[in-house]
């Protein structure tokens, strides 16, 4: 699945989230969207995602743009993965019900299949003694590791990921980045919105600098953090890096 | 927050406290009137009471069945319909919520039922009734609705749930966790209301209770299990919510 956006822009109301966002997504290597919140890195992602739709430019899978209806965007966003910075999870399910809520009803497979896929995602992430907590009952590093499993349990051609980190302590935040590796070295191709530049750094791939309601530098991970490629980069980096 | 469970034997005796409390000051009150009870000219009409608490109890069922779905209707035309739709549902809602139960019974029996030939009085209540309530149900499950938060609509959106799907999974069972307690005290609300159809001389419970007095000239023999007889319907109902409520819980 190839996707590109065409200068793509979002609006809301009067002010411009995003203009002229002109990329490729690179297939089975990582692309990073870094910069200062507000810049629009979650606005892009969703474009990206068909969970909104640009009102300029296009956003094109395999060459064809998305139509703004939503029945096609739901089969767009069904071969797609999406982890959000936090509410993920639906308070009335346990862990493994929220796992098997998309399989049962976007995937259609049966209840002993859908059950099966979640007790080895749970398995996978360390999650299986929770598998019968309510997300009230667990810690926000769990809810987010379930929230990972959930996105990867349909095996989803690329994985969304809009700071899934930003609401977490130190620690939890290791412990979902840990998992996070664990499912970037299966090959998949990660789209991750982040503030968490040491981890940004060890993943490579490509980063897109968005600052201002525009792409200000698209490259290589490694060249971004061996030299800040703009002033706007320079800064943004030295403010992350002095906390 | 749950509060600390206090000792049971604590809690019997608090409860004892209190009942002689509520107890002790109506005795007074009574004490003060200086009232000649007369229960046996009363209890002559007990099949005739009795028959008019199972009209209640009938009428207020039919009531609660036609008006939760009516209500469910008007609150989806508020929020998602085409725009006369939405305006047709708000100016309906807000004109029955506006306006006395009362000149509502009166208007829509004498003058829109005498239109459409309804002369039953039982069905002609019933109706008019549901409508009412439908209209206050219809408020309860439009704050349910936006009482869920949109990232959970954006979350269901994400993993490719339909709308229904995401209606029957998520907003339904979040909803009525929510909107349980208001739903409850709507229902004991309903059966209270539908004491006002006497007006149009329903034969339910409080039209039995009237005609009593007019017999007996009993006014607190009438009354008093008039009271009751709501009682036992309402209070079950809070008793059984409550331990619904409990049972959907998912957060502390």
């Amino acid at each position: 699945m190839q996707i590109k956006s065409i200068q793509a822009g979002k609006r809301y109301g009067d002010l411009w989230a995003l203009r002229n966002i002109t990329l490729t997504l690179p297939l089975g290597s990582p692309l990073l969207l870094l910069g200062p919140s507000g810049g629009g890195k979650s606005t892009l992602l969703r474009l990206l995602a068909g969970l909104e739709i640009p009102d300029e430019g296009s956003i094109q899978v395999d060459g064809i743009p998305l139509p703004p209806n939503e029945t096609t965007l739901r089969e767009y966003r069904r071969r797609l993965g999406f982890v959000f910075q936090e509410g993920n999870l639906f308070p009335h399910l346990t862990a493994e019900e929220n796992i098997t809520l998309p399989l049962r009803h976007a995937h259609h497979q049966s209840a002993a299949e859908a059950k099966e896929r979640a007790q080895s995602l749970l398995t996978r992430f360390q999650l299986l003694p929770h598998a019968h907590k309510k997300p009230a009952e667990l810690s926000g590093g769990q809810k987010q590791r379930i929230a990972l499993a959930r996105a990867l349990g349909h095996q989803p051609e690329i994985l969304f990921l809009d700071e899934p980190t930003s609401a977490l302590d130190p620690e939890m935040t290791a412990e979902v980045l840990d998992a996070l590796s664990d499912v970037q070295r299966e090959g998949r191709t990660l789209i991750l919105a982040t503030h968490a530049t040491g981890f940004a750094r060890r993943t490579g791939g490509t980063v897109a600098f968005l600052r201002n309601h525009q792409l200000e530098w698209l490259g290589p991970t490694a060249e971004f953090f061996a030299q800040p490629p703009t002033p706007g980069a320079a800064g943004y980096l030295a403010r992350i890096l002095r906390d | 927050m749950k509060p600390l469970r206090p000792h049971p034997l604590l809690t019997a005796l608090s409860l004892f406290l209190v009942l002689s409390l509520l107890g002790g000051f109506f005795a007074i009150a009574f004490q003060s009137l200086h009232w000649e009870w007369r229960w046996d000219a009363v209890w002559a009409y007990r099949e005739k009471f009795f028959y008019g608490w199972c009209t209640t109890l009938l009428l207020g069922s039919a009531t609660l069945l036609l008006s939760i779905p009516l209500g469910l209707v008007l609150a989806a035309g508020r929020i998602a319909g085409w725009l006369p739709i939405r305006q047709f549902c708000t100016l309906l809602v807000e004109l029955i919520r506006g306006t006395p139960l009362l000149v509502q019974i009166l208007v829509l029996f004498y003058i829109v039922g005498s239109a459409l030939g309804l002369q039953n009085r039982l069905l002609a209540g019933t109706l008019i009734l549901t409508l009412f309530e439908a209209a206050y149900f219809s408020e309860i499950f439009r704050g349910a609705w936006l009482s869920i938060p949109q990232s959970l609509i954006t979350s269901s959106r994400a993993i490719g749930l339909t709308p229904a799907c995401t209606f029957r999974h998520i907003i339904t069972p979040l909803g009525l966790r929510n909107s349980l307690p208001a739903l409850a005290g709507q229902t004991a609300s309903l059966l209270k209301d539908s004491s006002l159809l006497s007006v149009i001389a329903v034969t339910e419970v409080t039209h039995v209770a009237q005609e009593i007095n007019a017999f007996t000239y009993g006014t607190l023999e009438s009354y008093l299990p008039l009271a009751l007889a709501y009682l036992v319907l309402t209070a079950p109902l809070a008793f059984f919510t409550r331990r619904w409520e409990k049972s959907l819980a998912y957060a502390n």
